[in-house]
């Protein structure tokens, strides 16, 4: 297997490489850094500062450079902050990870709890409710769902009950004078929720959709004309091959979030990976969105890999 | 039916959770009702009753600076001063809203002393308060004052230089007296000193060269001059700021304000209904008018600097013609546009008669006024500049019809409506506008200074109340080779307007100086060099059950600028 994973990895740096030229090119003709200094009255400041950044090298050159200090380790500076670049993304990524890790945890049990039972009880009343539940929360728009939560979540369930401070809150990672645990779950708990909800309508229909497979295999009826109790053959025999593609689904949509909770991180205010990027895209501040990309695309890389790997770990049968 | 059963069991459970939940809320918030956003009491304006000491005030920020070291190129965001700078950068004038003039703030023993010296230059004295300290209880000096003019005269990463390149000496000699000395009659000087600026410690940052005062406080710094100090910037989340205790003046009542960082307006409004944040400063949004009744709000609102204009490109026909630009401004229903724009949320809005707002009280005038919609004076002036209406209704004069097309930045619903009616009121006008918007990066770093537009839609930001507009219209302004920065995008090369707005950046005697803008204006709406259209309202809205104080707006401070004079109901925010 280890030369299959060498093998990945080598294919991936061109990969990495053509992306971030493609992002290079369209952010440096897209946008420009120095267009936040138009209302300077001083007429020479918007040429230093393109002097300053290099903007006025061809864009091969300044490709270039960026990418030979990118592998020598030194990520630059942000063109507007000037704050270092790698400091901005940790800290952005460690935020991120935050909202990832609940969502994940939650989003697997309730998605194999509700793909187990759908599929056990076929056709049940239950059934169609998550089927229906499931196609809306694939349908609805995260801004819209991320709205409507901090409306009823929020302003209307803090109405109904009464309170000073709401339940939950919207905006930020935590309150300004309480940096508990249960403050930040209080804060967390929308964007999880929101971003929750279109990953466990899909998860949850991969879970059902591969019990049914395998609940109607032999080797399930053999063992339950062998007398194996039910519950035994569901969560033992079942549901473990059952869960095989839902695994590879989850990993690859694992390392696309790390790069794909903009609208999520935007309106709840939590600074995270996506709403770096979105700053920086505006902005123009290519010193960010490139370094940024690498990483997403590096997470993207890994997780497929591991997609794979794990593939062929939980399916004995798979070869590399 | 067993599965069923269990269900209807969990969902008896959850509902008896909720209900007990609820039932304990209540009880705690007993005797709070119309603090928390659901009771009845009508805003008041919350100035009434002893200041009451404490609470952590939390207000929304729509944006996060990115940099506080003003002076550098990398600051410039109006909301560093709103968050920071304005409460811990000492400064030589603060504004007065009511009169609409600069007064000395308390860093001042006296008015400045401004002298006309005689070889074309001028000198200003500033005699420091005896009392003012920075926050480590060192004094502030003028010291200070020569660093800060040497720090931005000379340096080379400087946001804005203008006022500061002329000065020849700063007299430190007196350590409560700066004397500052210019080589050239500067008109603007009492932006000078304060602003956005303000002035920094020598003490601290003197033996640093610039690159080492921009690390010093470009994260943020811990030192102050004002009524408050930075107590954490947390980066993407919240700025909070704690009293300074050596302050020289009133000292603030509140313990703490944060200021948390909500980029998405429908989500700022939210935080706001739901009491996560007690003040907001929006940008004006017709989604606003939701706040407009809410309890315990008050939602007030007043013209800023800040207006948009429609930029004609005289080098563009038919906009080299006056006539062609006098009948556009006659075609040009401006209240109808203003009233769409802007009246759910500002029912007494004007559109402006100058490329000035009326909230700078001190240089406003309504020039503009005679252009109201008067579509016979269209039809003299078109017909007097050989125009002819086809038979479409469209003028045409030399086998050219008047296509007009008009750009702003892609994707401002504002500005988009703004531009749909003007297509409806030009059209009945015998005008054809068609609309070509871009990005805003290619609009202000392309377009506008390549000329490569006919009508420009978007807003001036005045960086002060000073009425210094001559980079924006004088002729040696228009973008060329030479001088690619050039601000005047109009293109318009005209004595009338050169001539007084030349002499307004000169003239040191203020009466003087208002005769000048007055002819200034005059000429602006003789020419029609653009069309102003509307005042960008100022929007302030707090929760008056629970903040306290003289809450008013301040157009170049913004409306936080004396938040040490705020408090909160009982101590508690």
């Amino acid at each position: 297997m280890l030369p299959y994973i060498i093998r990945r990895l080598l294919i991936s740096i061109p990969v990495v490489i053509v992306a971030s030229i493609v992002l290079f090119w369209f952010v440096s003709i897209s946008t420009d850094p120095t267009a936040r200094l138009a209302q300077s009255r001083d007429p020479g400041l918007v040429e230093r500062e393109r002097e300053r950044l290099g903007l006025d090298d061809p864009l091969t050159v300044q490709y270039g450079n960026w990418a030979t200090d990118f592998v020598r380790g030194d990520w630059g500076e942000s063109f507007i902050s000037r704050r270092g670049v790698s400091t901005e993304i940790w800290n952005a990524l460690k935020n991120t990870m935050k909202l990832i890790f609940w969502a994940i945890g939650i989003c697997v049990i309730v998605s194999v709890l509700i793909g187990v039972f759908s599929a056990v009880r076929q056709y049940s009343a239950l059934d169609y409710t998550f089927t229906t539940a499931s196609f809306i929360g694939l349908s609805i728009p995260t801004f819209f769902f991320a709205l409507l939560s901090i409306h009823f979540l929020t302003t209307e369930l803090r109405d109904l009950l009464n309170w000073e401070d709401p339940l939950f809150y919207s905006v930020g990672i935590n309150s300004a004078d309480d940096k508990s645990f249960l403050d930040f779950l209080r804060h967390a708990a929308l964007p999880v929720l929101t971003l929750s909800v279109q990953l466990i309508a899909g998860w949850s229909r991969y879970q059902r959709a591969a019990m049914l497979d395998v609940l109607g295999a032999d080797y399930i009826r053999t063992a339950r004309a062998k007398g194996v109790p039910r519950r035994k053959v569901i969560f033992k025999h079942a549901l473990r091959n059952a869960l095989i593609p839902l695994t590879t689904v989850m990993a690859v949509d694992i390392g696309a979030l790390f790069g794909g909770l903009i609208v999520t991180e935007f309106i709840f205010a939590w600074p995270g990976m996506g709403r770096l990027f979105v700053n920086a895209i505006v902005q123009g501040d290519t010193a960010i969105v490139l370094p940024w990309m690498v990483v997403v695309a590096t997470f993207i890389i890994g997780f497929n890999l591991l997609a794979d790997v794990m593939y062929g770990v939980l399916d004995p049968r798979i070869r590399y | 039916m067993r599965s069923a059963s269990r269900s209807t069991k969990l969902l008896a459970l959850l509902l008896s959770l909720f209900l007990v939940a609820a039932a304990c809320g209540g009880d705690d918030e007993d005797g709070e009702e119309g603090q928390g956003g659901t009771g009845t009491t009508e805003a008041d304006g919350g100035d009434e009753g002893e200041p009451e000491p404490g609470g952590t005030l939390v207000i929304g920020a729509e944006q996060e600076m990115e940099c506080a070291d003003w002076i550098s190129s990398c600051a410039g965001a109006s909301w560093g001063i709103w968050t920071l700078g304005g409460y811990t950068m000492p400064r030589v004038f603060d504004f007065d809203q009511e009169s609409g003039e600069k007064v000395p703030s308390p860093l001042m023993a006296s008015e400045p002393e401004l002298e006309d010296d005689e070889d074309g230059g001028m000198t200003v004295t500033y005699e420091i308060a005896e009392e003012a300290v920075w926050s480590d209880g060192e004094p502030i000096t003028s010291s200070d004052f020569k660093f800060t003019a040497e720090s931005i005269r000379d340096g080379s990463d400087i946001y804005d230089k203008t006022g500061y390149t002329d000065i020849t000496e700063v007299d430190d000699s007196d350590p409560k007296v700066a004397v500052v000395t210019w080589s050239e009659d500067f008109a603007g000087w009492e932006d000078l000193f304060g602003g956005f600026y303000g002035i920094y410690p020598s003490h601290i940052l003197g033996e640093l060269d610039e690159a080492g005062r921009n690390a010093a406080m470009k994260d943020g710094y811990e030192w102050s001059g004002g009524p408050w100090m930075l107590d954490e910037w947390v980066k993407g989340q919240e700025i909070s700021l704690i009293p300074n205790d050596n302050y020289w003046g009133d000292k603030p009542h509140l313990e703490r304000v944060v200021f948390r960082f909500v980029p998405e307006t429908a989500a700022e409004i939210e935080a706001y209904r739901s009491g996560q944040v007690l003040a907001i400063y929006p940008q004006a949004q017709l989604e606003l008018q939701e706040l407009v009744d809410a309890p315990d709000t008050e939602f007030s609102v007043i013209d800023s600097l800040n207006y948009e204009a429609l930029w004609l490109n005289t080098d563009k026909p038919p906009l080299d013609s006056k006539a062609v630009r006098q009948a556009l401004a006659y075609a040009t229903d401006r209240q109808a546009i203003v009233d769409a724009l802007f009246k759910p949320v500002n029912p007494d809005i004007e559109p402006i008669d100058a490329f000035m707002t009326p909230a700078n009280s001190k240089w406003y005038s309504e020039p503009f006024d005679k252009y109201s919609l008067d579509l016979a004076m269209v039809d003299e002036l078109m017909e007097g500049d050989g125009w002819t209406k086809g038979s479409d209704g469209v003028w045409e004069k030399g086998g050219t019809k008047a296509n007009l097309e008009i750009s702003s930045t892609a994707g401002n619903a504002r500005r988009e409506r703004t531009e749909e009616i003007l297509q409806e009121q030009w059209r009945e006008a015998g005008f054809n506008l068609t609309i070509n918007n871009t990005e805003a990066g290619t609009l202000f770093g392309e377009w506008g200074p390549q000329g490569v537009f006919q009508i420009a839609l978007y807003a001036q930001v005045p960086p002060s109340t000073d009425p210094a507009i001559c980079a924006t219209f004088c002729s040696e302004n228009i973008p060329t080779t030479e001088n690619p920065s050039g601000q005047n995008w109009t293109r318009l090369e005209s004595d009338l307007i050169d001539e007084p707005w030349r002499a307004v950046d000169s003239e040191l005697d203020e009466d003087a100086r208002a005769e000048l803008v007055d002819q200034g204006h005059e000429a602006l709406a003789e020419e029609v060099p653009g069309i102003p259209i509307d005042p960008f309202p100022d929007i302030f809205v707090y929760n008056s059950a629970k903040l306290n104080g003289p809450l008013q707006h301040n157009v170049v401070y913004g409306p936080f600028f004396n938040m040490h004079e705020w408090w909160c109901t009982g101590g508690t925010c």
